[in-house]
């Protein structure tokens, strides 16, 4: 059972990274397509198939793994200059990738892919290297799907000797010797001599130590080159001898026992075994973590504890043992040599110093990667003394357990160390409060502490944070594909631009963006851009252009697809809209607010339904999903040069800055992030609307007031806006309201705690949180606020987004 | 032990009683009347403690609290059953309960007993012009002269009457 749970596991890492290397094998083609020819991308590309191959044949996928192959032969004859990069052979090469994903997702589903599918893809890539080569190609013979197209190119089946000798730290590498052994079995027969005689006594035997050296002989249809790229990825952790046996020698090794004639047995048979697709329903995901965030928290969290060890344990005796486990953190990391230890004395405060005094060795969690590293240096023999070194080994290989300097961390244990990392900041918040009544005088020594808490406690929390942010890049590297496959059907000519694959995002707003993105992109392509013939009529390029960006701007993340398309046409919407009873006939509406009606429901604006969009899923369930984010979409279109959706979303769904409200005798979080002003009107800027409530003007502007003590039916509160304070808020789209609260008590970090988890979401309200008193406040929605001062047809004011140009 | 074989498996989808093994009750009073609900939903019971009140939440609903990190609505059963709105004192207690995944708290006058019940002697609620309540009520029980009502916490509580209830 444990064994499935292991199995499982890995499996799972093996679809999380597939996931990743597909991501990197289409970056890298997009560059290709773009003309960047390098060497060095398209030794990624290869790399990466060749990783997902080496993964699959693991686990027995075999549709992935011939299909994988063939790819890779195509790769490599690119590699080797035998074929040039031009568009039609990236186009096939793009392709391959599309097959490629749907492949890894049969196997990770347990789906069997159809039957010859991706066979024309197959096919394209084998012309790509053209007719069975002289002698260069003769790896497809093991695979099926070349039986026939490319006999053994040296006849008959050969006999080698293999000597493998794994190097003492080849097992903290993740390598496994079983599994080598297995890849080599699938290309001939094997008979297996395991020596043991490095084995060292009990009392010495390391137990994650590679003892054991094998001697394997195999008759196999395959050339040398072959199996050595068995072993490609433990070269450098192990001695390896492929010698040419003779015939008769071979079954020399064999003692007595008659070496079956058949020759290497195809994959397919072995199917069977594979894995049941156990791990398709709740997969336990991890992801890769860059070390220095690691590496930052677990520095920070040193610092917490040290500051808790010098501040509340102030006595040698309780120092002492924090202080041993320091050293033997430190030592573990540089094994060899002399540690300065960063003892608990270290002074608070300065931060720098210390970040820069627990830098160099850049690693930790979980002990076997730790080992894993360290042992590195070790290797290396000649240098004890310097951490240096290990930086090298990491780009030896593309190793299926991590790219360089990053590690693999179950999501799970990343959200505990969130969720603890929440509750510290409450707790702290707690504290903070309770001490704040205590006079500076005779308590300064507390306070000063706990002002150091606080710090701390900030540092690791933003600190933790970061480690569940990730590229975006992941989300937009599915895009290519999704502009590809909708310009084709539509006989459409699309470049996509991207940029700012590298701005980071919370985990969770990563994996829910996927769907919303995909869509937008498609309609940009389906409903934007032009086809070619039409684009020529205008004056324009044939070829339209979708631009993909991101990039942080203060504490959101806006993301940004332009495309030079035809614009919305505000007429039909309009029409629509009418047609629809969204619009009362005969409205005069602003081009911003015809715009923005496309996020309305039930407002498909294709003139046709097409495949592509159309599918019932509108731009309004677009709009829903990213509000649910905490994100907001917005448009801006010019007629005949084309559209700008605007997309903001929170970088983390877990903590907002915020200002903390009272109305009556409630207390309100008010987000920062929406904050313009806080103003106290003179009663004369007070103005009451016939039936539309009361607005404030200021400065020429007149703003809608929201009277929070009568939404929310506070009793108590300020009804009069100039005796207590209207706090004039921005919603994420554009659009201004005044919130008229009694008093503002303070600015504060919090906590997002969920109401919908227990209770359900209510409107005007993003969230709860936890006050330093222990006390649920309520965190303020303030677009959901703002909407429900407009009337349904007719905004009091025209969003802010309505001045174009 | 008989207790022990007060498994989950006892307790239907639902709520409802399905099996005949004996099961236990948490039972409370409010006002004069005395409820019981499942023991094995129950996680902890606590004192009253402020809550935060939620804009345009119906009447029996008292707000948030902060049960060690994590939001828990208060609901207030007699208001709750239409007999209005409790008026808390240090006294009153929440009884704090998991429905279908969630974690609510039950704001009642006070608790008073374990019961063991055997299934047959869970008698139907009769029909007394309660229309959908009976929905929520899963039987009564007879206790030397007192009758237990035992709560359906799972319809009662479902995400569509939280805070609409179908109840008037």
């Amino acid at each position: 059972m444990a064994d499935l749970d292991i199995l499982d596991a890995t499996r799972n890492t093996f679809f999380d990274e597939c996931a990743e290397l597909l991501g990197v094998t289409e970056a890298g083609l997009e560059l290709l397509a773009n003309g960047a020819f390098d060497s060095e991308t398209l030794h990624g590309i290869f790399r990466a198939v060749h990783s997902i191959k080496g993964g699959a044949g693991a686990f027995r996928f075999v549709e992935l793994v011939n299909f994988a192959h063939v790819f890779e032969t195509a790769l490599d004859a690119l590699r080797e200059g035998r074929i040039s990069p031009d568009p039609a052979v990236v186009g096939v090469l793009l392709r391959a990738t599309d097959v490629l994903s749907d492949l890894v997702t049969a196997a990770r589903d347990g789906i069997a892919p159809g039957e010859g599918f991706g066979g024309d893809v197959a096919a394209a890539l084998s012309d790509l290297v053209g007719r069975p080569p002289p002698k260069a190609e003769p790896a497809g013979a093991r695979h099926e799907i070349f039986a026939d197209a490319s006999p053994p190119a040296d006849g008959g089946p050969g006999s080698y000797r293999i000597t493998f000798t794994p190097h003492e730290g080849l097992l903290r590498r993740a390598n496994e010797p079983l599994l080598l052994i297995r890849d080599l079995k699938r290309l001939g027969t094997v008979r297996v001599h395991a020596d043991h005689s490095r084995i060292p006594p009990l009392d010495r035997l390391q137990t994650d130590a590679a003892y054991l050296a094998w001697v394997l002989d195999i008759e196999t249809a395959a050339r040398e080159a072959e199996l050595r790229d068995v072993f490609e990825f433990v070269l450098d952790d192990c001695d390896l001898r492929i010698d040419a046996l003779l015939p008769d020698a071979a079954s020399g090794v064999a003692d007595g026992a008659a070496l079956p004639q058949t020759p290497a047995p195809p994959l397919a048979p072995s199917s069977p075994d594979a894995p049941p697709a156990a791990a398709s329903g709740a997969a336990e995901i991890s992801i890769g973590v860059k070390d220095d965030k690691v590496d930052l928290v677990i520095s920070l969290t040193r610092d917490l504890w040290a500051f808790y060890v010098e501040q509340v344990a102030n006595d040698a005796a309780a120092a002492a043992p924090v202080a041993s486990a320091m050293v033997r953190i430190e030592a573990r990391k540089t094994p060899g040599a002399t540690v300065a230890v960063p003892a608990p004395a270290t002074p608070p405060g300065d931060a720098a110093s210390r970040k820069a005094a627990s830098a160099p060795p850049p690693r930790s969690i979980g002990d076997d990667q730790e080992r894993a590293r360290v042992a590195e240096p070790a290797s290396a023999a000649a240098a004890p003394t310097t951490a240096a070194p290990q930086s090298a080994p990491a780009d030896s290989g593309p190793v299926l357990a991590a790219s360089s300097g990053s590690i693999r961390v179950d999501l799970e244990k990343i959200d505990r160390l969130v969720n603890l990392a929440g509750e510290l900041v409450i707790t702290q918040a707690m504290l903070t409060q309770q001490v704040g009544a205590l006079s500076v005088d005779q308590y300064g020594a507390i306070l000063g502490s706990v002002g150091q808490l606080t710090q701390h406690t900030r540092e690791l929390q933003e600190s933790v944070m970061a480690i569940r942010a990730q590229p975006i890049k992941s989300v937009f590297a599915r895009i290519p594909r999704v502009v590809r496959e909708a310009a084709t059907l539509l006989g459409k000519d699309v470049r996509l631009v991207t940029s700012g694959e590298n701005t980071e995002i919370d985990r969770t707003v990563i994996e829910r963006l996927g769907d919303p993105l995909t869509h937008m992109i498609r309609n940009a392509v389906d409903h934007g851009i032009e086809t070619p013939e039409e684009r020529e009529a205008k004056g324009k390029p044939r070829h339209g252009t979708v631009h993909l960006s991101a990039e942080q701007r203060g504490s959101r993340i806006v993301i940004e697809i332009t495309d030079d398309g035809r614009g919305i046409d505000r007429e039909k919407v309009l029409r629509k809209a009418e047609r629809a009873g969204l619009v009362a006939p005969g409205a005069v509406l602003s081009d911003a607010e015809i715009d923005n009606l496309i996020f309305s429901p039930g407002l498909s604006t294709a003139a046709t339904v097409s495949s592509i969009s159309g599918r019932g899923v509108g731009m309004d369930v677009v709009k829903r999903s990213l509000q649910n984010l905490g994100g907001r979409v917005s448009i801006e279109s010019i007629p005949n040069s084309g559209s700008r959706f605007t997309l903001s979303l929170p970088l983390t769904l877990a903590v907002v800055d915020g200002m903390v409200v009272a109305v009556g005798a409630e207390t309100y979080i008010v987000p920062i992030a929406n904050i313009v002003e806080s103003i106290r009107p003179r009663p004369a800027d007070v103005h009451r609307l016939a039936g539309r409530g009361k607005v404030v003007s200021i400065r020429g502007e007149y703003v809608p007031l929201v009277f929070l003590h009568q939404m929310f039916g506070i009793a108590g509160a300020i009804a009069d806006p100039s005796a207590g304070l209207v706090i004039i808020v921005e919603a994420d789209g554009g659009g201004r309201v005044g919130l008229v609260v009694d008093e503002l008590l303070g600015q504060q970090q919090v906590v997002l705690k969920s109401l919908e988890a227990n209770y359900e979401s209510v409107e005007g309200i993003a969230a709860a949180t936890i006050l330093g008193n222990g006390q649920v406040a309520l965190i303020l929605d303030v677009s959901g606020l703002r909407a429900s001062t407009e009337q349904p047809q007719r905004p009091l004011l025209a969003p802010a987004s309505a001045a174009l140009n | 032990m008989d207790q022990g074989s007060a498994t989950p498996e006892a307790i239907g989808p639902a709520g409802g009683i399905v099996a005949s093994a004996p099961t236990q009750f948490i039972t409370f009073t409010i006002g004069a009347e005395e409820y019981g609900v499942d023991i094995m939903a129950v996680k902890e019971i606590k004192g009253w403690t402020a809550a935060t009140a939620i804009p345009k939440s119906p009447e029996y609903v008292r707000g948030v609290i902060n049960l060690r990190g994590t939001i828990v609505p208060i609901f207030d059963l007699r208001a709750r059953f239409g007999q209005g709105r409790t008026e808390p004192t240090p006294n009153h207690v929440i009884i704090i309960v998991n429905v279908a995944a969630r974690m609510l708290g039950l704001l009642v006058d006070a608790v008073s007993d374990i019961l063991t019940v055997s299934p047959d002697s869970i008698r139907p609620v009769p029909d007394v012009g309660l229309g959908a309540e009976v929905a929520f009520l899963d039987g009564l029980v007879a206790v030397d002269q007192r009758m237990v009502t035992l709560i359906a916490l799972a319809p009662l509580f479902d995400r569509q009457n939280l805070s609409h209830p179908s109840l008037s």
